[in-house]
């Protein structure tokens, strides 16, 4: 005599595995350190005193700098390990996002471009044109090279995975700008912190539309300017982030105002990486779901 | 895996529209690029028209820079505002002269005139050479430095170095003046040289 | 569900992005655009309980920037030697500088070649030696002169219009009032020591003869010696009054000194050297009332020019002395003693010590030293100062609207430290009833019998009529009224009185009554009553003198008579300005004064004896430039004993001053410091902009003449606009809009600062560059 156990609540479906590190909940826990992190820089030397206003040595910057790279390593790389099936290539991804801007786009922009001679005094449209076509045609140039000319075909297989490979090379571009202005600025940590924090967003906001416009190319019939497309709108994004922050950390100028606002200059970043993320994750989760209804599947392609 | 469209052995074969689209890609940049420094090369080379009828001088002079043309002591004077910390300075003056006067008489006149002036002046060298017009004029570099006025504000002198190059009118000597911060000098002469090719003396 | 918890968090987090992205762009955070500088209290209910402040209050900083410190030097051996410091005040921007004649002019203590002047160039900090100055004007009796930089320290010369000091602007000394506050501003040692401030009220007035009832103020503030020459403010930061001690001597009134180098090079600062004098303290204030004149003229350009001298008056000889010391509570419009007393009833509020003077310099120092009941009494005391009237004459000394307090006063004056006369008067107890006369005035007799022409200025003739006050005269009262010509008695009448018990009388002298200067002095009982002195020139039309006549302006002098252009009208660009007159029947030596006035305002003041003979033709006196005289009405008064006789004008140019002749420093100044925003450290070389009030940003086309002002950060950052933002009002209130660039760095600018009249100053703006 045996008795069924009775069930008072319904029985638990098997949750779905799904074999990939989740990109995007990895990206937003980056972020979100890197925004706390910052803050709680901010909130101790600009509000509570805890931190010297004018500290600005060298060793406590270059943590700050490091910070994302930290963070991309604890959150997407650990998360890429831990995974069923997890990404190959990513820290070489990243370490040559570094290389080139490191040897491309800091030497191009600092003997070539030289924006701050010319750019910072342009009008609105000026700026944007002027930034468009300069830094931000070289940083997603260089971006989508990277991922163009190692892992792209072949470790594509999914459309996160070109948010993936796209994000590895923002960290690493954006690394390199952070600890160059953590070494060779005289930057106090509390604007080390929130200029790390801003360039980082930035690379990181903007490198997932190469990488979109990367794996899409991978699927069905594009058109032959496809990667055309694609780094017009990059470079277009990064230009108009420039201009945007040239208004954005600058306040009234008045007695008793500085005419400085850089926390601002945050928010547009924060703001910008959430919408670009938001944005991308609707788009690709639409095209997952018109390709399952399709294909019966929406992982791989 | 088996699932995948796209294998790693399909790597080696890209269709013709991602290889034109790749091709496509760097010209595209390229072209982008190259728009990026026209701009930027328009930009730092803008010019704007000074045009003074009675002094009998036109010239081009870099847009944005801050024109002074109120003072008798010159025609117009015009000073870079964003330069540090030396605001990079072209200037047109000038001068009744006698007419026995040669350029070097001005330039000795104007070697007086600022050695009383300025601190530490030395003149480093003077050669002569025609204009684009023709003429014959003299140009002289020099050096001086230069110190805050403003006894309130604490400045570090700037070694400032200086040409002019003299050109004579009639009974009129045209001093055109280009100074700039030493170690900024030779990188911005080119300002100098695109006045003196676009001034008109009439 | 799941699908509906997913599709709220996404759009919470869509909302929070766009929020983000629009702080980012300073959508919801809209910025402050305008702003009006520190107006003073913020809340609007307190202000309306208090009492409107005045436009500009006191500025600290400001003035304590345009406080000098100056150095006489000499050189010896090639090798410069501090002789002699004090302090001064800028009263332009393009380095005036007003101070004591006593720190600027050489002398035995104080050998100067060089005038080094010193500035605060941080004011917690002493003052840094920057530039040398030259004497303009001085006036060794007044104690006042004005320097000019003329170089900086290196031997460079100033390029005209370069500089652009902190400066103050002279306030109303008549205006100042007993118990005001007053604030003090200089350097209290011998280089050593920031500028410093010393707060105290008025504690009185000392009268003098020619400046007046206030020709000094005394004020209780404790003021070291070496702030000789600097300023005192009122509440509106005013320079309203110059402290002042008299100079350093080697011998009589020597002070304190101080060695601080080896001035014979000995190879040892010892007490073998030359020592810089530290002085003792201050306790009178020349108004600035007395130096109005100098430092108009010399901000115009103007000079007193050449002038025709004959034989000058004999020079003194022999010691200087005081004598004849008596007692007046009144003195006249002219000066003129009104009565004559030995003791006064409690309650006065004025006195006066006069005395005559012979053989006087201008800048002798002398002292009055007062006793009430055998104690000092600094108020009514003057310390050593120096003296301004001239070889010889009559002198008072004094004090108005003051309470004096009951008790025995002993005056005791010095010359150089050495006593020469003094006097005693009781002052208390109630209305006295003893007999008086008082108020002695000239004149002559009409057709009428009535005294016309009634002044301390005669024509020549052979009789003069005195007319004077008497009271409680008792009938057969011995009196006697004596009568001097320079000095010696021309006839006495001593006389038993036959008049009434009080009233008004007139007596006549008759006499051939010479041009030149006299006296009457009335006795009662052989004890002096009342006394007045007076001046005969001129001849006599109607019942006044006729001295000077046929004035004529001339831009030139040759041979002694007008040439160039003569008429009262000239061109703008004048460069001279003669003026001649004739004369008649004017003794040598009689004082007189003539005064140049610049619509309406007095430039110069000189008294003295005349120096031409008794008549003659084409005397002149004359204004200079230091380029050409300004546009304006220019005239020139010459009096005698106090009574203006001639008054003629010219005009040059429009016949007005431009408005801009004098700088004012009513403008609200803008400092501030332009920095790094990442790093915090100033910006050398960054520009800051103030435009023009007429133009905004967008109107800003880069001219200079668009411009207001512009300033280059320092080293550290900081700026300093030189010219002076004017000021508007509540109800139309100035809008400024000012740039601020650096190569690298995010251009800042903004419209809408407003300055308005309650605007404190300096206006401070601190500037974040960012790079982008």
């Amino acid at each position: 005599m045996s008795f069924e156990p009775i069930l008072l609540a319904p029985e638990e479906e098997p949750e779905e595995l799904y074999p990939y590190r989740r990109v995007w909940r990895t990206s937003w826990l980056e972020v979100g350190v890197l925004l706390i992190a910052v803050l709680t820089i901010y909130v101790l030397t600009d509000f509570l005193g805890a931190l010297p206003p004018d500290l600005s040595d060298r060793l406590p910057k270059l943590g700050v700098a490091l910070l994302p790279l930290a963070a991309w390593f604890v959150f997407s790389y650990r998360g890429e390990r831990r995974a069923l099936q997890p990404r190959a290539g990513l820290v070489g991804t990243l370490i040559l996002g570094a290389l080139v801007a490191n040897g491309i786009a800091v030497p191009l922009e600092e003997r070539l471009f030289t924006p701050d001679r010319w750019l910072l005094s342009a009008g609105f449209f000026g700026r944007v044109l002027g930034y468009m076509f300069t830094l931000g045609v070289t940083a997603e140039f260089l971006k989508y090279a990277v991922l163009r000319y190692t892992v792209w075909p072949r470790h594509f297989n999914q459309r996160l995975d070109g948010v993936a490979y796209a994000l590895a090379a923002a960290i690493g571009f954006a690394g390199v700008y952070n600890v160059r202005f953590a070494l060779y600025t005289d930057a106090t940590l509390n604007a080390t912190a929130l200029r790390v924090a801003s360039t980082t967003l930035s690379q990181l906001a903007v490198a997932p539309v190469m990488g979109f416009f990367l794996v899409e190319l991978l699927i069905g019939r594009k058109p032959i300017a496809w990667l055309p497309i694609g780094l017009f709108l990059a470079s277009f994004l990064s230009g108009l982030y420039y201009a945007f922050r040239g208004i954005a950390i600058i306040s009234g100028l008045n007695v008793g105002a500085t005419g400085s606002s850089p926390v601002r200059g945050l928010a547009l970043a924060f703001g910008l990486v959430a919408i670009v993320f938001i944005s991308m994750a609707f788009i690709i989760e639409s095209a997952d779901t018109r390709m399952e209804a399709l294909t019966g599947r929406r992982e791989a392609l | 895996m088996s699932d995948y469209l796209i294998r790693d052995d399909a790597a080696p074969g890209l269709t013709f529209t991602q290889r034109w689209n790749s091709y496509l890609a760097v010209a595209t940049v390229l072209l982008m690029l190259a728009f990026g420094l026209t701009l930027r090369n328009n930009a730092l080379n803008a010019t704007q028209t000074f045009e003074d009828l009675e002094a009998g001088v036109r010239a081009q002079l870099p847009r944005g820079w801050l024109l002074d043309a109120e003072s008798a002591d010159y025609v117009f004077r015009a000073e870079n505002p964003d330069a540090l910390p030396f605001k990079t300075l072209l200037q047109v003056s000038v001068l009744p002269i006698g007419s026995d006067a040669t350029p070097r008489n001005v330039l000795d006149i104007l070697d007086i005139q600022r050695a009383t002036r300025f601190s530490a002046y030395r003149v480093i060298s003077r050669t002569e050479e025609t204009l684009r017009d023709g003429s014959d004029a003299i140009r002289m570099t020099y050096a001086y430095t230069q110190e805050e006025r403003n006894p309130f504000l604490e400045s570090v002198p700037v070694v400032v170095q200086g040409v002019d190059v003299v050109v004579l009118r009639r009974s009129q000597a045209v001093v055109i003046t280009y100074r700039e911060e030493r170690s900024a000098f030779e990188n911005n002469l080119y300002y100098f040289e695109n006045l003196l090719q676009s001034v008109e003396i009439f | 569900m799941l699908h509906r918890y997913h599709s709220l968090l996404f759009r919470i987090a869509l909302a929070i992005s766009l929020i983000s992205l629009l702080i980012g762009l300073g959508v919801l955070l809209p910025l402050p655009r305008s702003g009006q500088a520190q107006t003073g209290p913020e809340n609007e209910e307190e202000t309306e309980a208090e009492p409107p402040p005045p436009l500009v209050e006191l500025n600290e900083d400001v003035i304590k920037r345009a406080t000098v410190f100056i150095m006489q030097t000499y050189n010896t051996e090639g090798q410069p030697n501090i002789s002699c410091v004090g302090s001064g005040t800028l009263v332009s921007a393009d380095g005036l500088i007003l101070t004591n004649a006593h720190n600027a002019l050489p002398s035995e203590m104080c050998p100067a070649d060089t005038l080094v002047i010193a500035v605060t160039v941080r004011l917690d900090e002493p003052p840094i030696p920057t530039y040398t100055a030259e004497i303009v004007d001085a006036s060794r009796g007044l104690d006042l002169a004005i320097l000019r930089i003329n170089g900086h320290l290196d031997g460079r010369g100033i390029e005209p219009g370069s500089l652009q000091l902190p400066f103050v602007e002279l306030g109303d000394s008549e205006a100042v009032a007993l118990d005001d506050t007053i604030t003090i501003i200089g350097y209290p040692n011998i280089g050593n020591d920031p500028v410093s401030v010393e707060r105290g009220t008025v504690s009185g007035f000392t009268a003098e003869a020619r400046t007046g009832d206030r020709a000094w103020i005394r004020t209780s503030a404790t003021i070291p010696g070496t702030m000789s020459g600097s300023g005192a403010y009122n509440r509106d930061g005013k320079l309203v009054g110059i402290p002042t001690i008299a100079p350093a001597r080697s011998g009589g009134v020597t002070v304190d000194c101080r060695v601080i180098q080896d001035t014979n090079r000995d190879g040892r600062a010892d007490q073998n050297d030359t020592c810089v004098p530290v002085g003792g303290f201050i306790s009178a204030l020349r108004p600035s009332r007395l130096a109005r004149g100098l430092v108009r003229a010399t901000a115009l350009g103007i000079r007193q020019g050449e002038e025709l001298t004959g034989s000058t008056a004999a020079a003194t000889a022999g010691s200087p002395v005081f004598s004849r010391p008596f007692f007046s509570t009144r003195i006249n419009e002219a000066g003129v003693p009104a009565n004559v007393v030995s003791g006064v009833p409690g309650g006065i509020d004025s006195l006066y010590l006069f005395f005559d003077y012979d053989n006087m310099v201008d800048g002798l120092i002398y002292e009055l030293r007062v006793t009430v009941d055998d104690v000092p009494d600094a108020i009514y005391s003057l310390p050593p100062v120096t003296w301004s009237g001239g070889a010889r004459g009559t002198w008072y000394i004094g004090s108005s609207g003051t309470p004096w307090r009951n008790g025995f006063y002993d005056f005791r004056l010095f010359i150089e430290g050495r006593e020469a006369t003094s006097a005693r008067i009781l002052i208390g107890g109630g209305p006295r009833d003893n007999p008086a006369f008082s108020d002695i005035i000239f004149g002559l007799l009409d057709a009428d019998g009535n005294l016309a022409g009634t002044n301390y200025v005669l024509p020549e003739g052979s009789g003069i009529q005195a007319r004077f006050n008497y009271r409680n005269m008792a009938p057969g009262t011995p009196w006697t009224h004596r009568w001097f010509y320079e000095g010696t008695e021309l006839f006495r009448n001593d006389e038993s009185w036959d008049g009434g018990d009080q009233g008004t009388r007139i007596i006549t002298a008759q006499a051939d009554f010479l041009p030149g200067q006299y006296r009457l002095e009335l006795y009662i009982e052989s004890v002096l009553s009342a006394t007045a002195d007076f001046v005969i020139a001129g001849g006599a039309e109607v019942a006044s003198a006729v001295i000077f006549d046929n004035f004529r302006f001339a831009t030139d002098v040759a041979e002694g008579a007008p040439a160039g252009t003569i008429r009262s009208e000239f061109s703008a660009g004048t460069e001279r300005l003669y003026t001649f007159f004739d004369w008649r029947l004017l003794a040598p030596g009689t004082t007189w004064t003539r005064r140049w006035l610049v619509d309406g305002d007095v430039l110069f003041e000189v008294t003295g004896p005349w120096d031409a003979g008794p008549d003659g033709q084409n005397y002149f006196v004359s204004l200079d430039s230091l380029g050409t005289l300004p546009d304006g009405t220019y005239g020139l008064e010459i009096s005698i004993a106090n009574v203006v006789l001639h008054s003629v004008t010219a005009k040059v140019g429009l016949g007005q001053l431009p408005v801009e002749a004098f700088a004012s420093a009513a403008g609200a100044q803008m400092v501030g410091r332009i920095t790094d925003a990442d790093t915090g450290q100033g910006i050398p070389g960054a520009m800051f902009i103030v435009l023009d009030a007429e133009y905004s940003i967008e109107d800003f086309t880069w001219t200079q003449a668009q411009v207001l002002g512009v300033s280059l950060a320092d080293s550290q950052g900081y700026f300093q606009i030189p010219a002076l933002l004017p000021r508007g009002t509540l109800d139309e209130p100035i809008l400024y809009s000012v740039l601020a660039r650096a190569e690298g760095y995010l251009p800042l600018s903004a419209d809408g600062i407003i300055v308005v009249d309650q605007t404190k100053s300096p206006v401070e703006i601190n500037v974040e560059l960012s790079r982008n």
